[in-house]
């Protein structure tokens, strides 16, 4: 019987980073994953409204959590670090705060909804780690990522704080490293792996935000990297929609393909890479391009 | 368990050396040893020149900050493992061995420590309610051990910058400043100077705060303070209010009105060949329209909660 999952796409991979949502569809379903995706969600927020306006964010995100629970399932799957981690701690304030549960669901009421709090918030990097597994996986892996140097990138969003993430070790992640190997591929360790990639000061210092972005790409280009693997649609816009910005502040070519998470798996499952919308990324992954179409 | 403990250390004398090297000492194991013992046992009996600091031992002033094997901590109260790398914290300049120069972020508190007894403000202090002294007490028990300072990426930004972060330690100064006092100003007033919108939200201070103060959440709660006051940076402010009109009005972010509404109709030209690239490549984000159904719902959610509010 097939996992069913509440699936929450975020913004990004609804707008600007369309190939995200692209290759999750079709990774979920060669693994044989019932995604109910949660068209009628709502954005998070970020870390704009949590921390500008809590209330808001606590009654737009209970009404989220509120929808997955009446869908029948258990987990509420992310594919962004920054959804993971204002979800997750709405989550946790509903779990642990009595009077903010029933404040919620006093709003939720006016629209027929209750939240009895029983959702799981968890990134599809950590479903496919713990339910479905890695062993598995490997057998499903129809084309290894053979001689594919990948670095992995994890960000902040889902490592930090571990009090609200909880899944990897925020000083020493492996899941990125662990997937990679599962998949076949080559892990290249590099010391920016869980840095912040600067997305969040972006607007209010593009200059700033892009030499940031700049300085991890070169760290994981230094260190052999043919491409950079990241669970963050927001990171993939810092670090590749915004690459070319990083190159002009930097003086410098940089040329660091950056592929999301399931995109990642999505080659080693057989997918092409047209399939995975890798053509649509700003910076061209041109061995993965090159060498998978080819297979 | 091994009787003895292996720790390297960077040393670094700058009149000597060029760069740092690492130095290899074995160390016999004591029950319940702390790195500073380690570090003690090494000055007194094998390397009388190593360059360490420490002083209260019970974690109340901060002074033995350090990374042992990549993570800040409190070597006072920091378990030994058994094979160690202490080095200097990060971000820092290295006056010696384990010894950083934090006379440069020290001064980053002091200017402001003083001016407001300079500007002869009269502050107003306010009693605190039971329930708001813990919070109150928990934001006042920064020891300035630098540690938060040392991992924020936003300030190690500064350097090559001309906008200027104040970094976490200040902020969380400020934000306990602010809590207890009638008026806030003119502490808002440095925590705007301090420019808050520019930490990356990336919560590494807040990982490894030996106090578990939250700095990340602190500046969170400055941020708020001064957009509610309207002193917040505009851009920030412009992309606060973005948020929570799109979700008002069509429940997800529409990415193309929000650089409309942060850098204005003529602003977002600057854009062209970003968003032509974008474009070629099928990921220019759309002028978005909710679905009627789901704003109705999200709208009488937020009806139910302003109601609240006025009542």
């Amino acid at each position: 019987m097939p996992k069913r999952y509440a699936y929450f796409q975020g913004c990004s991979a609804r707008q600007s980073c369309p190939e995200l949502n692209q290759a999750t569809l079709a990774v979920s379903k060669k693994l044989d994953w019932e995604l109910i995706t949660l068209e009628s969600g709502a954005c998070t927020g970020a870390r704009d409204l949590i921390e500008a306006q809590p209330e808001m964010a606590i009654a737009i995100n209970a009404r989220t959590l509120a929808l997955a629970e009446s869908r029948g399932v258990d987990t509420l799957m992310t594919i962004c670090s920054t959804c993971t981690i204002t979800l997750r701690q709405v989550n946790k304030l509903l779990k642990e705060d009595a009077a903010a549960f029933e404040r919620a669901n006093r709003h939720l009421a006016s629209i027929g909804l209750r939240y009895n709090a029983t959702i799981e918030v968890r990134h599809f990097l950590w479903v496919l780690i713990a339910d479905y597994g890695l062993d598995r996986l490997k057998q499903r892996v129809t084309r290894p990522l053979t001689d594919l140097s990948v670095a992995p990138y994890y960000g902040c969003h889902i490592l930090r704080p571990s009090d609200v993430l909880g899944f990897d070790d925020p000083d020493n992640p492996t899941s990125l490293h662990n997937l990679i190997l599962a998949l076949g591929g080559r892990p290249v360790d590099f010391k920016s792996k869980a840095d912040c990639c600067g997305f969040h000061m972006m607007t209010i210092d593009e200059n700033r935000a892009a030499r940031h972005a700049g300085g991890l790409l070169i760290d994981a280009k230094q260190q052999g990297a043919d491409v950079m693997a990241t669970a963050c649609p927001l990171c993939h816009i810092s670090m590749d929609s915004w690459q070319p910005k990083s190159e002009r502040v930097l003086k410098q070519r940089i040329s660091m393909p950056v592929i999301h998470v399931p995109q990642l798996v999505g080659l080693a499952l057989g997918f092409s890479p047209k399939e995975l919308g890798l053509e649509r990324h700003i910076v061209r992954p041109a061995k993965v391009m090159n060498g998978f179409a080819a297979q | 368990m091994p009787e003895t403990i292996t720790v390297t250390i960077d040393r670094f004398d700058p009149q000597v050396d060029k760069t740092p090297h690492p130095a290899t000492f074995r160390v016999p194991r004591q029950d319940g040893m702390v790195v500073a013992d380690v570090l003690q046992y090494l000055y007194e009996n094998d390397t009388p020149d190593l360059g360490f600091l420490w002083e209260c031992r019970t974690r109340r002033c901060g002074t033995c900050a350090m990374r042992v094997n990549g993570r800040p901590v409190l070597t006072c109260s920091e378990p030994v493992a058994d094979e160690m790398r202490l080095e200097p914290l990060e971000g820092l300049p290295v006056i010696r061995d384990l010894i950083v120069d934090r006379q440069e972020l020290q001064r980053r508190l002091a200017p402001w420590a003083g001016e407001a007894h300079q500007q002869g403000v009269r502050e107003t202090r306010i009693l605190l309610q039971q329930g708001e002294i813990a919070h109150y007490r928990a934001l006042s028990e920064c020891i300035d051990c630098f540690i938060c300072d040392s991992v924020c990426p936003a300030l190690a930004e500064n350097s090559s910058s001309a906008s200027q972060f104040a970094g976490p330690r200040r902020l969380i100064r400020l934000e306990a400043q602010v809590q207890r006092r009638a008026e806030p100003l003119p502490w808002l007033v440095y925590a705007a100077q301090g420019n808050p919108s520019l930490c990356t939200r990336c919560f590494a201070c807040t990982q490894v705060c030996p106090r578990d103060l939250r700095p990340a959440e602190a500046i969170g709660s400055l941020t708020k303070r001064l957009y509610e006051r309207q002193e917040l940076d505009a851009h920030k402010a412009s992309h606060i209010r973005s948020f929570i009109h799109s979700i008002r009005s069509g429940a997800w972010l529409d990415e193309f009105r929000l650089l409309v509404d942060i850098y204005g109709v003529f602003g977002v030209v600057k854009f062209v060949p970003q968003a032509l690239r974008m474009l070629v490549h099928g990921k220019l984000p759309r002028p978005h329209f909710g679905h009627p159904a789901q704003t109705k719902d999200i709208q009488a959610v937020l009806r139910g909660l302003e109601n609240t509010r006025s009542s």
